[in-house]
């Protein structure tokens, strides 16, 4: 049966750690459970939820403030006929130009781009310091198969980035 | 060669490599805390394996394959790449002479995980076996 109605799915604002992604997606596997929706939109949206939330983990432990590490803000909704997926986190200001460029290269590949880049990136990946291969947001990408979007708003000399994903859904 | 075996966790697979009973096989979801520590016994194993190889273990697959078994539910971009690392170890065994073959498992309908695997077989550019769990 379809939904009607816009609606959260699920919310999470505070500290990230490891142990609170396992908390995440064990909110996420029980609520999706009652929306039958299938298997393949299930995943995509789990593999998404993954990717950002371990984006914001790795990348917010750079924070010199200590209330800001770690802090993330998630959030999913129902909207019409698609889950829309947004987090957002303290980014430095010297990675944001970075950041941008990436996302907006993948929205510019289009999804037809992203296996083939997907195979070049992986080909020569090392992992970083941080601990990832800098795959992840091309994962998105092509788990959504839709446009990413970003803000970046800046309060009192500190940057948040807010990432938002949609994900068409199939029943 | 030492048996390797890792039980899964919620958010790391399990792994079993065990010569004596002819059994290799990684299942289960990845996404570990620590990924290259996590993939460190596994690459290790296998490096080992392909640097020992002698006639004694290409005579022992000559007949029968030595069948690696993929069967993920999940891997994360992270994971991805020590995966990666991990078939061309295999495609280097296949290159020392043993007679190899990997099976690349999927849940039914599951055509997300079917194509990550030809996109890895493609990058490593070794053939793969793709098997559907039906439900």
């Amino acid at each position: 049966m379809t939904q009607t109605k816009n609606f959260k799915v699920l919310e999470y604002k505070g500290q990230l750690h490891f142990s609170t992604i396992d908390d995440i997606l064990d909110i996420y596997r029980d609520t999706i459970k009652k929306l039958n929706i299938s298997k393949v939109t299930e995943k995509r949206t789990f593999a998404i939820l993954v990717e950002c939330l371990e984006n914001s983990f790795r990348h917010n432990k750079q924070q010199i403030d200590t209330e800001k590490q770690g802090y993330v803000e998630l959030r999913l909704d129902y909207v019409v006929d698609k889950f829309k997926i947004t987090i957002s986190n303290y980014i430095k200001k010297d990675e944001i130009k970075n950041l941008i460029s990436k996302i907006d290269e993948i929205n510019n590949i289009g999804v037809s781009g992203l296996s083939p880049l997907y195979r070049k990136l992986i080909a020569k990946a090392k992992i970083s310091e941080k601990g990832g291969a800098g795959l992840g947001m091309v994962e998105i990408a092509r788990n959504s198969g839709l446009p990413l979007e970003y803000n970046i708003k800046e309060i009192d000399n500190t940057h948040i980035f807010e990432l938002i994903v949609y994900i068409k859904i199939d029943y | 060669m030492e048996i390797l075996l890792i039980e899964e966790t919620i958010a790391t697979p399990k792994v079993i490599f065990n010569y004596a009973a002819r059994q290799f096989e990684i299942s289960g979801c990845s996404r570990p805390e620590d990924v290259r520590n996590f993939y460190k016994p596994i690459i290790d194993w296998l490096t080992n394996f392909r640097d020992s190889v002698s006639q004694t273990e290409i005579n022992a697959f000559s007949e029968s394959p030595m069948v690696f078994n993929f069967k993920f539910d999940y891997f994360n971009s992270s994971s991805a790449k020590f995966i990666l690392d991990i078939l061309v170890l295999i495609n280097q065994i296949h290159s020392a002479g043993i007679n190899t073959r990997i099976d690349w498992f999927y849940e039914e309908n599951d055509e997300d995980m079917k194509e990550v695997g030809e996109e890895l077989s493609e990058v490593v550019d070794f053939p793969f076996e793709y098997i559907e769990i039906k439900k």
